[in-house]
C-alpha cells in the first residue's frame, strides 16, 4: 500500500513527539557514560545493574544498563514492586498509516570489495529497483550502506534519485554499516539515519592522486552542494562542513535534547576539535543526536525506528543477515555483473582487437569467424557499459553519448571487415 | 549501547525461564516479547543474570562457584548449571504455605488438573561444552576467515557452549624473509581492513547459530591486524604474557605525502572503523585511539576498583598516564623505554594492564586455568573437535599454493609442441597450458582471501585475471591457427 507523504509525515511527527519526555509517568532520569539522560522508570535496581523501562514512540520498552555503562539514576520512583504499577503516559499504539503492518525492504548500498559509488552504489542501479520496491507494495525503504566512498560526481545523482524518487514514495531511512567519504554524502540526504554499533560515518574530504585535496573553486561548489544536500536531511550544514575540511565543530545540548552547532570549540562538547576530519562512530552519533537509533540486526532496526510489528519482505539468503527483496536481488545482480565485467575487461579487449588482427590479416572469405569473435567481444562492451553507464566514463574516459558514437564507428569497421 | 540493550531486552522479554521457545521467524511479524509459559506450581527460584536475563526454575545444586537449575518450559524440563560469575543474584523461593485445613471447595485449580507423572527429562549434559580454537600463523594468510569459519561450523556440530579462540599470531620478520621479531611499537594499523573480513563471523554468523556459543578470547599474542579480533568478543583473557597492539604510530602511515587535509580524513576514517570494533565488544573506543594515534593522551583513575579514563595528562596524585603526546620531541619514548615496554606514545595493552582497565577478565597461563577463572572446572568438558586440523590444512595449502603456482606457471611457459610440431600438436600444447592456466586459478580460488600471487617469492605469479587473459591470447591463437594442407 502506498502512502501520502503527509501521512508519512504526521507519522514521523508524531514519533518524534514521543521521543521528547512526556512528564510525570516517566518519572526517572537515567545519565548514561555517553553522555544520553534517559527518561522512563527504573525497574529494578541491584549492584548498578539499573532494568528501565522507556517508551520508543508509542511503544514501552524494558532495557537493561551495565554499570560501566550508567553514570547515575535520578528517581522520583521506587523500582521493583511499585515501579511496575507507574501508569505509562499513553498505551495507545502508534497510529498505523494503513491497515496492516507496514511492509520493509532492505536494499544494500556496497558490500565488502564491491563497494565505490559510482561503480557499484549508481543512481541508476538504484532507480532500476522502484518498479520491483513498488510491485511488492513497499512501505518503508532501508538502504543499509557500506562504502568506503567514491566517485564526487555520482553523489548529487544518488541524492536526487533518493530525495525525489524514494523520499515521496517511501519512508527512507539510511542504516549504516560504514558510511565514509562519498558514501556519507550520499546517506546525508536521509533525515533517519541509523547505524549499527560498529559503524563509522564522515571522513567527506575531496582527494585524488597522491592524497590531494581538492582545492580552490572545486572545492567551494562541493561545500556548497553539500550544504543544499544537507538542508534535505535537515542536519545542521556544520557537521558535513567538519567532515569535509578541517574545521573545528563543538555542540550544545539544551535540557530538552536539542543540539545547537557552532564552528568553533566554544560548545558545551567538542565534537571535532582543530586540525581534524569530522568521523562518527555509533556512539558518537547518539549522542550528538546525528543518529536516530543504533541497530546490530534488522528486527532491532524495526523496533528503533517506533514500530511495533514490521513485515520485512524477502526471503532468506544464506550468508546474507536480512531478508532479500526482489529489489535487493536486482542490487545484488547488477553489483556482480559489475564485479564481473571489470575483473573481466582487459579480456573482453584482448579478445575484441585480437580478433580483429586476425581477420585482417585473411582474405575477406575467411574473416567471418574472427569478425564474429570480434562482434560478441564487443557486445560484452556495451553489455558491461548498459549494466553500469557510469563505465563509460571510468572505462572509456567518454560521456554516455561519446561512447554510442564509438561503439557505431567499432560496428562499422567489423561490418567493413567481412565486405568483399 | 542501544543495539545490545534492545538485543537484551528481547531476552528479557521473553526470559520467564531460560529456555525460551522461538516465536519469531525471519521475515514475520515482530511482536514485543512475549513470556513463555511455565508450568511449575511450585514457588520458584529465581537467577538474576548479569546479562539482564532473570532465570525462573528450582535450584538443585550450589556450589562456589556454580549454581545448577531445573527449568520447565511447556512441559519440557531440563537442567542448566551457570557460573556465579554471570549471576548477579539468587532469590530462593519463600517455603510454600501449609494448605488451609478449612477449606473444601473442590474445584481448585489443582483439582480441575489431575497431577501429571513429570515430563522425562531430556538428555542433557552437565557439563558445558569448550571448543579450543588456536589462531596461529601470520595474520591475514594463516589465520583467516575461511579456517575459523570452518572450525566454527564444527564447534557448532558438537554443541558447543563456548568456543575460545587462543590468539597466538606470527609477529616475527618472516613475512619479510628476515630473522627476528617486529618491534611492538611497530605500527600495523591497515591489517584493519584485513581483520573486517573476519568479522562478520563474530558479530553476525556465531551469534545467529542455533546454538551460539560465547566466544572467549584468550590472548597471547594479538598484535598488528590481530589486536583487533579480541575485541570482537565481550570476554578477553590474557595469558601472563601475553599483549595485544602493533597498531601505532597511524598518523606517520603516508609520510610525508599528500596534504594535511586528506591525511586527516584518512586517519579519521581508519580510527573510526577501529573504533568500531571496540564499540561492537562493550570496550570504550578511547581505547583504540590510544593504541593508534601517538597524540592521543590517556590516563586512568580508579574508583571503587573500577576504571575512569580520562583523555588528558593526570592532574592528581590516584591518576595514572597510560599515554601522553608522543608527536612531542620532549615525550618520544627513549629506546630503553622500548626495549622494556615501558613506551607511552602508544599503549599496547598487556594482561595487568588489560586487567586493571576492565578489559581482560583475568589472566591465565594454561587451558585448565583458563577454564578455572571462567568458573568452569567441574562443570565443563574440552571437546575434541577439527579445528587444528582445519587450521593446519589451510596453513599447509597456503604455503603448498606458493610453491605450486610458480612451478605451474614455469611448466606452462615451457610447453611445446610436440614433434612434428603440426597443427594437432599444437592445438595440444595449448590445450595443455590451458589446462595449466585453469588449474592454477582454482588454486588462486580456493585461497584468493589470503594468497597474493604477485607477491609470492621470489617472482610472483599470474594472477586470476591474468590468467584469463592468457587463456583468451590462447583462444585466440587457436583461432588462427588451422591445419596444414597435405
Amino acid at each position: 500500500m502506498k502512502h501520502s507523504i503527509k501521512a508519512l509525515l504526521a507519522g514521523a511527527a508524531m514519533l518524534l513527539a514521543t521521543l521528547v519526555p512526556a512528564g510525570r509517568a516517566m518519572a526517572d532520569k537515567l545519565h548514561l557514560k555517553d553522555g544520553r539522560v534517559l527518561d522512563g522508570t527504573v525497574i529494578r535496581e541491584q549492584d548498578g545493574y539499573v532494568w528501565f523501562k522507556m517508551k520508543v514512540g508509542e511503544v514501552e520498552q524494558e532495557k537493561f544498563f551495565k554499570p560501566s555503562d550508567v553514570e547515575k539514576v535520578d528517581r522520583e520512583t521506587t523500582p521493583v514492586g511499585d515501579a511496575k504499577a507507574a501508569p505509562a503516559a499513553s498505551d495507545s499504539p502508534a497510529p498505523k498509516m494503513h491497515d496492516g503492518a507496514p511492509r520493509a525492504a532492505i536494499i544494500s548500498l556496497g558490500v565488502e570489495d564491491k563497494e565505490m559509488v559510482g561503480q557499484f552504489i549508481t543512481a541508476d542501479s538504484l532507480d532500476r529497483c522502484i518498479p520491483f520496491l513498488e510491485k511488492e507494495h513497499i512501505d518503508v525503504v532501508v538502504l543499509r550502506i557500506n562504502s568506503g566512498g567514491g566517485a564526487l560526481l555520482e553523489i548529487q545523482k544518488l541524492s536526487d534519485e533518493i530525495e525525489y524518487k524514494l523520499k515521496p514514495k517511501f519512508r527512507t531511512v539510511a542504516w549504516i554499516e560504514h558510511a565514509i567519504s562519498a558514501a556519507a554524502m550520499t546517506a546525508h540526504c536521509m533525515e533517519e539515519i541509523y547505524m549499527m554499533p560498529g559503524a563509522s560515518y564522515g571522513a567527506c574530504t575531496g582527494w585524488y592522486g597522491q592524497l590531494v585535496a581538492v582545492k580552490g573553486r572545486e572545492l567551494d561548489e562541493i561545500l556548497y552542494m553539500m550544504e543544499k544536500i544537507s538542508a534535505r536531511g535537515k542536519h545542521d550544514p556544520q557537521i558535513m562542513r567538519a567532515m569535509q575540511i578541517m574545521d573545528p565543530l563543538s555542540c550544545n545540548i539544551d535540557e530538552n535534547g536539542d543540539v545547537k552547532w557552532f564552528q568553533n570549540l566554544n560548545g558545551q562538547y567538542i565534537v571535532n576539535p582543530e586540525e581534524r576530519i569530522l568521523c562518527f562512530n555509533s556512539q558518537d552519533a547518539m549522542k550528538y543526536k546525528f543518529a536516530k537509533g543504533v541497530a546490530a540486526t534488522y528486527e532491532e532496526l524495526g523496533k528503533a525506528m517506533g514500530y511495533a510489528e514490521v513485515e520485512w519482505v524477502g526471503k532468506k539468503v544464506p550468508g546474507i543477515p536480512y531478508p532479500v527483496c526482489e529489489a535487493e536481488e536486482a542490487m545484488i545482480k547488477f553489483r556482480n555483473q559489475t564485479d564481473k565485467d571489470q575483473k573481466s575487461l582487459r579480456a573482453y579487449f584482448l579478445e575484441y582487437n585480437g580478433s580483429i588482427q586476425i581477420a585482417q590479416s585473411k582474405p575477406p572469405e575467411e574473416r567471418g569467424p574472427f569478425v564474429n569473435k570480434a562482434r560478441n567481444a564487443l557486445d560484452q562492451i556495451k553489455s558491461m557499459v548498459k549494466n553500469n553507464p557510469n563505465e563509460a566514463l571510468f572505462v572509456f574516459n567518454m560521456l554516455p553519448e561519446k561512447f554510442k558514437d564509438w561503439v557505431d564507428e567499432q560496428e562499422e569497421r567489423l561490418r567493413k571487415l567481412v565486405k568483399k | 549501547m542501544i543495539g545490545r540493550g534492545l538485543r537484551i531486552l528481547a531476552g528479557v522479554g521473553l526470559a520467564a525461564a531460560a529456555v525460551s521457545p522461538a516465536i519469531v521467524g525471519s521475515g514475520s511479524v515482530l511482536v514485543p516479547g512475549t513470556p513463555a509459559v511455565a508450568q511449575q506450581e511450585q514457588a520458584k527460584d529465581s537467577l538474576i543474570l548479569r546479562d539482564g536475563k532473570t532465570v525462573e526454575g528450582q535450584i538443585l545444586e550450589e556450589t562456589a562457584a556454580t549454581v545448577r537449575m531445573k527449568v520447565i518450559v511447556a512441559g519440557i524440563s531440563g537442567e542448566t548449571t551457570y557460573s556465579k560469575t554471570d549471576i548477579l543474584s539468587i532469590v530462593r523461593a519463600a517455603a510454600p504455605a501449609k494448605p488451609d485445613a478449612t477449606k473444601t471447595e473442590t474445584p481448585a485449580l489443582a483439582a480441575k488438573k489431575p497431577p501429571t507423572p513429570p515430563a522425562p527429562s531430556e538428555p542433557v549434559s552437565d557439563k558445558k561444552k569448550i571448543y579450543v580454537v588456536e589462531l596461529t600463523g601470520l595474520f591475514g594468510e594463516d589465520i583467516s576467515e575461511t579456517p575459523i569459519r570452518n572450525a566454527v561450523k564444527d564447534a557448532g556440530h558438537l554443541g558447543a557452549d563456548y568456543i575460545i579462540f587462543k590468539v597466538d599470531n606470527d609477529w616475527s620478520l618472516r613475512r619479510d624473509g628476515e630473522l627476528g621479531e617486529i618491534k611492538d611499537d611497530v605500527g600495523k594499523f591497515d591489517q584493519l581492513f584485513r581483520a573486517e573480513k573476519m568479522e562478520t563471523i563474530f558479530t553476525e554468523e556465531i551469534p545467529s547459530m542455533q546454538k551460539a556459543p560465547t566466544v572467549v578470547m584468550w590472548v597471547k599474542k594479538a598484535m598488528g591486524g590481530a589486536a583487533f579480533v579480541p575485541f570482537l568478543s565481550h570476554t578477553i583473557y590474557f595469558h601472563s604474557e601475553g599483549k595485544m597492539g602493533g597498531i601505532g604510530h597511524l598518523q606517520n602511515i603516508f609520510g610525508s605525502t599528500g596534504d594535511k587535509v586528506v591525511q586527516e580524513k584518512q586517519f579519521a576514517l581508519r580510527l573510526k572503523h577501529a573504533e568500531g570494533k571496540a564499540i561492537e565488544g562493550g570496550y570504550d573506543p578511547i581505547i583504540v585511539d590510544a593504541m593508534a594515534r601517538d597524540n592521543t593522551v590517556l590516563s586512568v583513575r580508579f574508583e571503587g576498583g573500577k576504571p575512569i579514563l580520562l583523555p588528558r595528562e593526570p592532574e592528581s596524585p590516584d591518576e595514572i598516564l597510560l599515554t601522553n603526546d608522543g608527536t612531542k620531541e620532549e615525550n618520544k619514548d627513549s629506546d630503553e623505554a622500548l626495549a622494556r615496554g615501558e613506551g607511552k606514545n602508544t599503549l599496547t595493552l598487556k594482561a595487568d594492564i588489560a586487567y586493571k582497565l576492565g578489559i581482560s577478565k583475568g589472566t591465565a597461563d594454561t587451558l585448565e586455568d583458563l577454564i578455572f577463572q571462567m568458573g568452569l572446572s567441574r562443570t565443563s568438558e574440552v571437546v575434541k573437535g577439527q579445528a587444528d586440523n582445519i587450521m593446519k590444512t589451510w596453513r599447509d595449502g597456503i604455503e603448498e599454493a606458493k610453491r605450486q603456482l610458480p612451478r605451474m606457471y614455469r611448466d606452462a611457459r615451457g610447453i611445446a609442441p610436440k614433434t612434428p610440431g603440426g597443427y594437432k600438436e599444437r592445438t595440444e600444447a595449448r590445450q595443455h597450458q590451458k589446462k595449466i592456466y585453469t588449474d592454477m586459478q582454482q588454486i588462486e580460488r580456493r585461497f584468493e582471501e589470503a594468497l597474493n600471487p604477485h607477491a609470492i617469492r621470489p617472482q610472483g605469479a599470474p594472477n586470476w585475471n591474468e590468467l584469463e587473459e592468457l587463456k583468451k591470447a590462447l583462444e585466440l591463437q587457436q583461432l588462427a591457427d588451422k591445419p596444414e594442407k597435405r
